[in-house]
C-alpha cells in the first residue's frame, strides 16, 4: 500500500515538470439543442494527442504546439474539424450537428471513445440509441432491461428491473441520477424502472476497474444523466402505451442562456379498471394501482465559466383498496369500512454549480437530497347505530408500516487537466443518512398504541479521493487512485482506504489490453428477501454488530475496434466480497418485532467469470452480442453449516443477441434474444419423521405427526433455463409539426413460460406431489405511439 | 405480491423435472441420558415427490442397531412394538443394563437391507449441579389480581469450553388442607429477550453459554401462579450436547415457520452419516424449591 501510494505521489509531483504552451478548453454541445455532449472525442492530429468531454461537456487539451488539428468525434453526429493556431490559452464552445444518416432515428448520441483507447475497463456506454428501437414489454422502453441485456449483468427474476453485476446484490449497486443516489429504482415490483427515457441524456454502466471519484457500492455504478433542456428551441416527445403514457418537454426560458426539462409518466390501468370493478361490487369496492415519475430540470448557464443546475425527480407507486357496505339489523344499521394500501417512491434533488478555474481546472459542486420512502397501511371502521336511539357504537382498527431513507449530502469534485497526459481528479463528499428500518404502529378502540420494529437512526459518510490518469510513452495509460471513506455508526467507526488501479497497454492503434485492481466499501445494506425490489426491502447502515462490506476485484481484458463500426472486449474477473448480508434461516420480514440484527448474519461471496462483448455501433444494423460465463457463491458461518453455496442468482452462462435494423428512413425492425442457465432456489428432497425424544416420561404424542422437511443445502436446486426472443418494428412518419413512431413489439415471441418461482405441490390429476413452476409472462404483444415534435 | 397473484396463478404448471436425492434414507431419532435405558427410533425417509400430502413414514423393523463404547464393546438393541392405541404403534430399539456415564462416547450403527449403514456418535456431557436457586414474589400479574407473578434465579458454575442447556420445570400446587392441586410445565418467561424465542414451542428454554459473565452462569425468569396455593417448583437443567441444541432449535424453527412462504428456508442440523435424523445426548441436574402465595 506505502509503494503505491508513493508512486501516486511521485506522478502528481511530476505534473508540474511539464511545460505547456497553450490550452484549448471548453464545451462541446449538441449543435440543435445545446445539450451538452458526454463523451465526445477530440483527436489532435498534429500531435497524434486527445480528450474527452466528461459529464458536463467540459473538455481541456493542452499542447506544446500552438498548431492544432482537432477532429471533434461522437456517433451519431457529423464530425468537425478544427485547425487552429493557438497563441494563448482559449475557452471555445464547439456544436456537433447530428449527422443525416441516423438523423430520423436517432435522437441521442454516443460517446465515441475509442474502446480500445480509454484506461477504464469493465465499462459500457449504454446504447440509448438502441433503447427507443428495441421491442418493449407492454409498450414501455426501459433502460434497466437494457442494461440487463449487457454482459456481466443478471437480471434476477423474470420481469424484473434488479441488476446483479458480476455476483454481486442489487444493493451493491450504486444507482445515480444526476449524481444523487436512487435507492429503489423498480417500479410495479421491478417490472420496470423509475427512469423515463425521455428524460435520460446518457447512461453508462461500470462493473469494475472503478475509478476512485466512484464508491459506496461494491459492484457497479450506473451513472445516469437527465438531459438538460433544450436552449434552442422548444421541444417535446410523448407517448402512449398500453399501460403507461409520457411526455417530456424542454426548451429556452432565456435563449442560450436558461432551458428547462420537464417529462411526466403516468400508468392508467386503475382508470380503466375504476368503473369496472365499481359496477361490479355495487359500489362498494374501488380497488386500483398506479405509478408516476415527474423529471424537471433547470440549466442556467450565468457565465462562460459558471452554470447551474437544478434537478429534481419524483415518482411513486400506489396501490389501494376501499370498502364500504351498509347493513340494516333489528338492531340498527351497521356501516363499515375498510381501506388498505401501500405506497413507495423515491424523491430526489439536486443543486449543481460547475464552475471553471481556469483553462486546466474545471470544478463542480452540489448539493443533493434523496429519500426513499415505504409504507403500508389498514384501517377498519364499524359504526352500529342502534335503531332505539342510543348512541353509535364504534369500533376501529388501524395499522401502519413506514420503512425510509434519507439522505443529504455535499459534494465538490475538481478535474485539473495540466497536459494531454495527466488528467487530474479530486473530491470530497460528506452523507447524512437518516434510516426508518420498519416502524410498525397499531392502535385498536381505546387501547393505546404499539410500536414495534426497529428505531431510527442518523449517520454520517465522509469520502475523499484523489485519481489521475496518465500516460507513460505512447502505449502505456494508467489510471491510479486512492478512495478513502468512512462511516460513523452507533459507538464504532468504519473507515476504508480503497486502492484503485486501472492499466492500458495499446497493442496496435486498434487494439489494447487492459488490467485492473479495485478495492471497495459499503456502509449500508439492503435486507431483501425474495430478491425480486420488492418495495418491503429495508436499507440499513452498518452497525456495531453488522459491519459493512468490502470487497477486491481484479480483471483483465483485451479490447480491438475491428473497424466498421464494430468493436469486441473479452474481460475476465475474479471479484471476492466481505460482509456481505443474508437474512438467517428461517428469517421472515412479516416479523416485525424483530430487530433486524437479529435476523441477518454477514458472511463472504466470491464472483470469477469471463464476459464477451461484439458491438456494432453504427450503420444500418447496430446492436451487440454479451455472453458471460460465471460462476457465484456465498458462504455463511450460520447458514449451510458453514459451506459454500451457489448464490440465487449464480448464472453459469448469459447469452444476449440485440439487433436494430433500419430498412428505410421509415421503418425500422429489432429483436433481442436471451439465454440464462437457472436460477437457483431451496427445495426439501425428503421429509422424515420427528420423535419426541425430550420428553422421555411424558405421554406426550404431539410431534408425532411432525416431520422434518430435509434440504440438501441453500440453493440446492436449479431452475430450467430462461430463454425469450422479442420482436419489434417501428413506423416513423415525418409531419408537419414533428414525428410520429408506431412501435408494435412482442414480447416472448415463441411464448416460452420461463420459471419465476418453483415448489413442491400435490397434483389432483397425478394424485402425488410435483414440482410446480409458477411462470409470469407469456407471448405478450403490445402497440404504442409516440410523437416527437 | 397480491398484484401478481393473477398473473402468477394463470402461468403455472407441473413438471416432470428430476430431483435428485429422492431415495429413502434411514432415520435415527435417539436420545442418550445416564440413568436411563436407551430408546432409539429407525424409521425411512419419504422423498418429497413420493405419495400425496398426506404424509406417514414407515418404520424399519428389521435393522441391526449397536451401541459402541470407547473400548469397543458392542451392545445390540432389541427391537420393540407397542400398541399405542387404536391407530398408533410405537416401534423402536431398545438398550437397558447399559451404564451411561457422563464424558463417555458412544458410537451408534445401524444396518439394514437395501440401505447403506449410518452412523453417530455422543459423548456424554458431563453434569451440571445446579447451586442455588432463589425466588422473589413481584405481585400481581398485571391488571389480574388472583395470579402473582414470581421471578426465579437459577444459579450454576457453567463448564470450560463451549456449552449447551436446556432449562425446563414444572410445578405442583396445593391448597392447604384440600385436596385441591394444580400442576403444569413452566412457561418461564426470561428476562433476557436473547433468550427468548418465538419459534420454540416446547416447555422451557434452550440457549448456550455465550452470555454467561465470569462470575457464573445465571438465568432468570419469570411466572405467574394463582394465589392461595403452595408451590413446589421442580427445576431441571439439562446439559445437552451442540447436536441437541442445533437440532431442537433448528426443528422447531422449520415447524414455526411451516407455511410462510417468504421465509427463508430452515436447513435442520443432522448428525447421522450416510442417513438422516438426530443422535443426542445430555445429562440432568434437578431442583426443587417450595414457596407460598398468599390469596
Amino acid at each position: 500500500m506505502k509503494h503505491i501510494f508513493l508512486s501516486f505521489l511521485l506522478c502528481i509531483l511530476t505534473l508540474s515538470s511539464y511545460a505547456q504552451k497553450v490550452t484549448l478548453s471548453g464545451t462541446v454541445k449538441d449543435g440543435e439543442s445545446g445539450e451538452a455532449l458526454i463523451g465526445v472525442n477530440i483527436f489532435d492530429k498534429q500531435n497524434q494527442k486527445g480528450a474527452i468531454t466528461n459529464n458536463f461537456g467540459f473538455f481541456s487539451y493542452s499542447s506544446f504546439d500552438s498548431k492544432l488539428d482537432l477532429v471533434f468525434s461522437y456517433v451519431g453526429y457529423e464530425p468537425l474539424q478544427l485547425s487552429l493556431d493557438l497563441r494563448r490559452d482559449t475557452l471555445l464552445t464547439v456544436e456537433l450537428t447530428p449527422s443525416g444518416l441516423l438523423k430520423e432515428v436517432v435522437v441521442e448520441g454516443e460517446r465515441a471513445d475509442p474502446i480500445q483507447e480509454s484506461t477504464q475497463m469493465g465499462v459500457i456506454n449504454v446504447p440509448l440509441r438502441e433503447l427507443k428501437n428495441l421491442p418493449a414489454l407492454m409498450g414501455e422502453v426501459d433502460i434497466f432491461k437494457v442494461i440487463q441485456l449487457l454482459p456481466g449483468v443478471q437480471s434476477g427474476s423474470e420481469g424484473a428491473s434488479g441488476l446483479y453485476v458480476r455476483g454481486g446484490s442489487p444493493d451493491q449497486n450504486l444507482i445515480l441520477l444526476d449524481g444523487v443516489p436512487v435507492y429503489n429504482a423498480s417500479h410495479l415490483f421491478g417490472f420496470f424502472s423509475v427512469f423515463n427515457d425521455g428524460a435520460i441524456n446518457n447512461v453508462e454502466l461500470i462493473k469494475g476497474g472503478f475509478p476512485a471519484r466512484y464508491g459506496g457500492r461494491l459492484s457497479s455504478v450506473i451513472d445516469i444523466s437527465m438531459k438538460e433542456g433544450n436552449m434552442k428551441e422548444f421541444k417535446g416527445e410523448g407517448s402512449l402505451g398500453l399501460i403507461a403514457s409520457k411526455i417530456t418537454l424542454e426548451g429556452p426560458i432565456q435563449k442560450d442562456k436558461t432551458s428547462f426539462l420537464f417529462s411526466g409518466r403516468r400508468t392508467y390501468i386503475d382508470l380503466i379498471a375504476r368503473p369496472l370493478i365499481k359496477n361490479a361490487t355495487d359500489g362498494e369496492e374501488v380497488v386500483g394501482y398506479y405509478f408516476y415519475d415527474l423529471n424537471a430540470k433547470l440549466n442556467h448557464i450565468i457565465d462562460s465559466k459558471n452554470r447551474l443546475y437544478l434537478s429534481y425527480y419524483g415518482g411513486n407507486d400506489t396501490g389501494y383498496s376501499n370498502y364500504s357496505s351498509t347493513y340494516e339489523y333489528q338492531e340498527g344499521i351497521s356501516e363499515s369500512e375498510e381501506k388498505a394500501g401501500l405506497g413507495w417512491g423515491n424523491r430526489i434533488a439536486a443543486l449543481r454549480w460547475n464552475h471553471v478555474f481556469n483553462e486546466r481546472l474545471f470544478a463542480n459542486f452540489t448539493g443533493t437530497f434523496t429519500r426513499y420512502h415505504f409504507d403500508l397501511f389498514t384501517e377498519y371502521q364499524d359504526v352500529l347505530t342502534p335503531s332505539q336511539g342510543d348512541p353509535p357504537i364504534r369500533e376501529f382498527y388501524e395499522a401502519n408500516y413506514v420503512s425510509q431513507i434519507q439522505d443529504f449530502a455535499l459534494k465538490a469534485d475538481f478535474e485539473f487537466i495540466p497536459n494531454p497526459e495527466h488528467y487530474l481528479r479530486w473530491g470530497g463528499m460528506w452523507i447524512h443518512h437518516r434510516f426508518t428500518p420498519g416502524v410498525f404502529v397499531s392502535k385498536e378502540n381505546d387501547s393505546p398504541e404499539i410500536r414495534e420494529g426497529g428505531n431510527p437512526s442518523n449517520s454520517q459518510e465522509v469520502s475523499l479521493y484523489v485519481e489521475d490518469d496518465f500516460s507513460v510513452g505512447s502505449r502505456l495509460k494508467f489510471n491510479l487512485g486512492l478512495h478513502l471513506s468512512g462511516f460513523q455508526a452507533e459507538s464504532k467507526t468504519y473507515s476504508a482506504l480503497q486502492p484503485r488501479m486501472t492499466m492500458r497497454y495499446l497493442l496496435d492503434p486498434s487494439s489494447s489490453i487492459k488490467a485492473s485492481y479495485v478495492e471497495m466499501a459499503q456502509f449500508i445494506h439492503l435486507l431483501t428477501n425474495a430478491g425480486l425490489g420488492l418495495p418491503t426491502d429495508l436499507w440499513v447502515p452498518a452497525t456495531d454488530r453488522i459491519g459493512p462490506q468490502e470487497s477486491w476485484q481484479v480483471a483483465a481484458g483485451y479490447f480491438k475496434n475491428l473497424g466498421y463500426g464494430l468493436e469486441l472486449s473479452v474481460e475476465g474477473y475474479y471479484k471476492a466480497m466481505e460482509g456481505v448480508i443474508e437474512y438467517e434461516d428461517g428469517a421472515s420480514f412479516l416479523n416485525t418485532t424483530q430487530d433486524w440484527q437479529d435476523k441477518v448474519t454477514s458472511g463472504e461471496g466470491r464472483s470469477y467469470g469471463v464476459e464477451l462483448l461484439l458491438q456494432k455501433k453504427t450503420g444500418k444494423t447496430t446492436g451487440w452480442i454479451g455472453y458471460t460465463l460465471s460462476k457465484t457463491e456465498r458462504r455463511f458461518d450460520d447458514i449451510n453449516s458453514g459451506e459454500w453455496f451457489p448464490f440465487r442468482y449464480d448464472r453459469r452462462h448469459d447469452i444476449s443477441v440485440t439487433a436494430v435494423h433500419q430498412l428505410s428512413d421509415k421503418i425500422d425492425i429489432s429483436g433481442t434474444w436471451v439465454f440464462g442457465t437457472g436460477n437457483f432456489i431451496s427445495i426439501p428432497t425428503v421429509r422424515y419423521r420427528r420423535e419426541n425424544l425430550m420428553n422421555w416420561e411424558s405421554d406426550d404424542y404431539y410431534f408425532r405427526g411432525d416431520y422434518i422437511e430435509h434440504y440438501e443445502s441453500r440453493n440446492n436446486f436449479q431452475m430450467r433455463s430462461y430463454h425469450r426472443m422479442d420482436v419489434g418494428v417501428n413506423f416513423h412518419k415525418p409531419k408537419k409539426w414533428g414525428r410520429r413512431t408506431w412501435n408494435v413489439s412482442v414480447y416472448n415471441l415463441y411464448n416460452r413460460l420461463n420459471p419465476f418461482y418453483m415448489d413442491i405441490d400435490y397434483n389432483y390429476e397425478q394424485d402425488r406431489n410435483q414440482l410446480r413452476q409458477f411462470s409470469l409472462f407469456p407471448v405478450l404483444p403490445s402497440v404504442s405511439y409516440r410523437i416527437t415534435f | 405480491m397480491l398484484f401478481l397473484l393473477p398473473i402468477l396463478t394463470a402461468c403455472d404448471q407441473f413438471l416432470e423435472v428430476p430431483l435428485p436425492g429422492q431415495e429413502p434414507r434411514i432415520v435415527l431419532n435417539g436420545l442418550m441420558e445416564p440413568d436411563k435405558p436407551f430408546k432409539l427410533y429407525v424409521s425411512k425417509s419419504q422423498g418429497i415427490l413420493e405419495g400425496n400430502f398426506n404424509v406417514e413414514f414407515e418404520p424399519i423393523r428389521n435393522a441391526s442397531a449397536t451401541v459402541i463404547l470407547e473400548d469397543g464393546t458392542q451392545y445390540a438393541l432389541s427391537f420393540r412394538e407397542e400398541q399405542q392405541d387404536f391407530y398408533e404403534t410405537e416401534t423402536y430399539y431398545y438398550l437397558d443394563g447399559l451404564d451411561i456415564a457422563e464424558g463417555q462416547s458412544y458410537e451408534l450403527k445401524v444396518e439394514s437391507p437395501g440401505f447403506p449403514d449410518v452412523s453417530s456418535s455422543q459423548q456424554i456431557p458431563e453434569h451440571v449441579p445446579i447451586t442455588d436457586i432463589s425466588y422473589r414474589i413481584l405481585g400481581n400479574d398485571g391488571m389480574n389480581s388472583t395470579e402473582s407473578v414470581v421471578e426465579f434465579s437459577i444459579k450454576f458454575d457453567d463448564p470450560e469450553a463451549k456449552n449447551f442447556y436446556h432449562l425446563e420445570g414444572d410445578y405442583f400446587g396445593r391448597i392447604g388442607g384440600s385436596g385441591n392441586s394444580y400442576s403444569g410445565q413452566l412457561y418461564m418467561d426470561p428476562l433476557n429477550p436473547a433468550y427468548r424465542f418465538d419459534f420454540w414451542y416446547n416447555s422451557g428454554l434452550i440457549f448456550d453459554d455465550v452470555l454467561f459473565s465470569e462470575s457464573g452462569a445465571e438465568i432468570v425468569f419469570r411466572e405467574s401462579f394463582p394465589k392461595g396455593y403452595d408451590w413446589e417448583v421442580t427445576i431441571e437443567l439439562s446439559h445437552v450436547t451442540e447436536d441437541y441444541f442445533e437440532y431442537n432449535r433448528t426443528a422447531s424453527l422449520q415447524s414455526y415457520n411451516r407455511g410462510d412462504a417468504l421465509s427463508q428456508p430452515v436447513l435442520v442440523h443432522n448428525n447421522v452419516e450416510n442417513g438422516l435424523g438426530i443422535f443426542m445426548a445430555l445429562s440432568r441436574s434437578r431442583n426443587t424449591i417450595r414457596f407460598s402465595l398468599e390469596e
